[in-house]
């Protein structure tokens, strides 16, 4: 039995008077690749920025392996081990890939603001650690020569595979990815997904997916939950939500 | 440690770079011109408080538009402190081993002055500390600038009544303990040294990344906050440390703080290029020179002798119209930039040496 590194119980949020997602829950295992599909505006998204800290759900709790963190600040809950894409891609834009990668790297490096200025033997070590994880991941995601480009002149494709590779370097147990094939071609989103799979066995972390795409996310996912309207329509594997009549309903339409 | 990764050629440049600045500072010092003393002297300072505002301006990416307060605030922190220096040691001590006969300073004068202006400086951080989590810790958005604008005009009119800390005449410097540009020059290495190692850090990577998406930097773990008061904090203590260099120097009166340095401060960062420190010290070298000297000319027509200040409007219209980064946008200057434009000299000169004849042909 492996552990659990993400749970959500029954959370909900109301913007306004509009319940964009109601009683939402899920629990998902280290090392699980879970699918979260639904119709524009379902509200997949706003169950990520429950997850990640954005937003403070209304109601309902969130555990990252076995802690509460519904009321934790974004940036503390990544050391929790919950890292994120964007739908719309959120960049560095003017700092070279090595270092987009590196901000993540900030929550494993503890030392002082003097180590910094002086330079100290902890600076170096800690930085070249630091460097040298960022150095693989960017190898794994096929970044490697861009390292010292700036992040805005990478091309569209290679800019999302940068935001996994970010969100990879602070370590997750739970990584969150908000449509990463949008906008990619048929052969990229291929290449993309085969390079999901991959960064799940190397860095050993769970992942959530998001995807508008339904055929796509069938094929790599263990099992997936469909949302419609903020609300849970189903939950099973590929197999079973493809012959699901609601989703199918929800899917083309009433 | 601090070298350890520099190559050698361009640890070997830094250093000879060093020393021709500060020989050049001697010389300044010890030549006879007092104008050229006070333009250098200030073009050392305004480096100092431009960069300490581009820290804000160009790498934090937040607008600040009040530094000339901080400026203030070090200036009346280091001239309190010196006077009471002076007070508890007593002026025969201060004749007898902080005074060289020909008014210069002994080694416990330099070790005096170099702690009355880094206490001032440190001073002014902590206050900054304070105006950061005012303005930035709850607040978002466009509030920086307008709370530093509050706190420095509260702080120009105070220090303006109270004739303690200043009042209308500024507070009368009998303290002076020979500041020089050579004190300066020391204090301009310093700071960028200080910028530089803090930016290559994680606390600048930090910086980077607020500046560059907020919502992106949170997402990766960085507190947001904490780290834009951080480098605000960082800000102040540079600005201060520019303020206290200025208190110990007879020909700079407090009035010339205010809104109109802010103004100054602000229009030097713009014109050298937001997050360029290089770009920074070429435009206070610039405007400070356009101030001190050309200003004064006897040929330069009446109407720019009295008006200075409408080069800066034009600077501004000018700059936003053809060239909105400044004049070096975000670069910076580098041993290898340098080096590679012998290079391509060389080059050049080889090419037009193998091109000539074919001409002639
Ligand atoms: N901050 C907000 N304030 C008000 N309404 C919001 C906010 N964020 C999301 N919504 C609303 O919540 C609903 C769900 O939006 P969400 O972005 O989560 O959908 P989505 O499933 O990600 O859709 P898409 O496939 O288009 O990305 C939408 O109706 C949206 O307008
Ligand atoms: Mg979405």
């Amino acid at each position: 039995m492996s552990k659990v590194a993400l749970k959500a119980n029954n959370i909900s949020i109301v913007f306004g008077g509009l319940r964009a997602v109601e009683d939402f829950s899920i629990e998902i295992k280290e090392g699980e690749l879970v699918g979260l599909i639904g119709p524009n505006g379902a509200g997949k998204t706003t169950v990520f920025n429950m997850l990640t800290g954005v937003y403070i759900p209304t109601s309902g709790t969130i555990e990252l392996r076995g802690v509460d963190v519904t009321k934790m600040s974004a940036h503390n809950r990544v050391k929790m081990g919950i890292s994120r894409t964007f739908q719309n891609i959120r960049l560095f834009k003017r700092m070279s890939v090595l270092e987009n990668v590196k901000v993540s790297s900030n929550i494993n490096m503890n030392y002082s603001i003097f180590d910094g200025i002086f330079k100290t033997k902890k600076y170096y070590e800690q930085e070249d650690k630091a460097t040298a994880e960022a150095m693989e991941i960017l190898e794994v995601l096929g970044l490697s020569e861009y390292v010292n480009e700036q992040a805005q002149n990478l091309p569209y494709g290679k800019q999302r595979k940068l935001e996994i590779a970010r969100a990879l370097a602070s370590h997750p147990s739970i990584l969150c990815l908000d449509e990463p094939a949008a906008g990619m071609n048929p052969i990229e989103t291929e290449e993309l997904m085969e390079t999901i799979k991959i960064v799940r066995e190397k860095f050993n972390t769970a992942v959530l997916l998001i995807e508008h795409d339904m055929k796509l996310v069938m094929g790599i996912c263990e099992w997936i939950k469909v949302i419609s309207f903020g609300k849970e329509i189903a939950t099973g594997t590929p197999d079973e939500i493809k012959n699901n009549k609601e989703v199918i309903t929800a899917y083309l339409g009433e | 440690m601090l070298f350890k990764r520099m190559n050698k050629r361009n640890l070997v440049s830094t250093l000879v770079a060093i020393v021709a600045l500060l020989a050049g500072c001697i010389f300044v010092q010890n030549g006879e011109s007092l104008l050229w003393t006070k333009i250098i002297s200030k073009i050392l300072i305004f480096s100092i408080a431009a960069l300490a505002l581009n820290v804000v301006c160009g790498c934090l990416g937040e607008f600040a538009l009040g530094h000339g307060g901080f400026l203030l605030l070090g200036y009346t922190a280091a001239v309190l402190i010196a006077t009471f220096t002076k007070n508890m040691i007593g002026a025969d001590f201060y004749k007898e081993f902080v005074y060289t006969t020909r008014g210069g300073l002994q080694p416990l004068g330099y070790l005096i002055l170099t702690s009355d202006v880094l206490i001032a400086a440190v001073i002014t951080g902590l206050f900054g500390f304070v105006v950061g989590i005012i303005a930035l810790g709850r607040l978002k958005g466009d509030y920086l600038a307008i709370v530093t604008l509050g706190v420095s005009l509260i702080f120009v009119n105070i220090t303006k009544n109270i004739p303690a800390l200043g009042g209308a005449q500024g507070i009368n410097i009998n303290i002076n303990l020979g500041g020089s540009p050579l004190i300066y020059g020391i204090m301009l290495v310093v700071s960028i040294f200080l910028i530089l190692t803090f930016m290559k850090s994680r606390f600048g990577r930090a910086t980077l990344a607020c500046r560059d998406d907020n919502i992106a930097a949170e997402a990766c773990g960085v507190a947001v906050n904490k780290s834009k008061v951080l480098t605000f904090t960082f800000s102040a203590l540079i600005a201060g440390l520019a303020g206290a260099l200025y208190a110990h120097f007879n020909a700079f009166k407090p009035i010339e703080f205010g809104q109109d340095l802010s103004i100054e401060l602000l229009i030097i960062v713009v014109l050298g290029g937001l997050g360029s420190l290089t770009g920074s010290i070429i435009s206070a070298g610039i405007i400070v020179f356009y101030n001190l000297w050309f200003c004064t000319r006897s040929w330069v027509p009446e109407f720019f002798a009295s008006n200075p200040k409408i080069i800066y409007g034009i600077i501004l219209v000018v700059i936003m119209l053809f060239r909105s980064s400044g004049i070096l946008g975000t670069a910076e200057f580098s041993w290898d930039w340098f080096y590679g434009l012998f290079k391509k000299l060389k080059n050049k000169l080889i090419k037009n040496k193998k091109e000539t004849p074919k001409e002639v042909e």
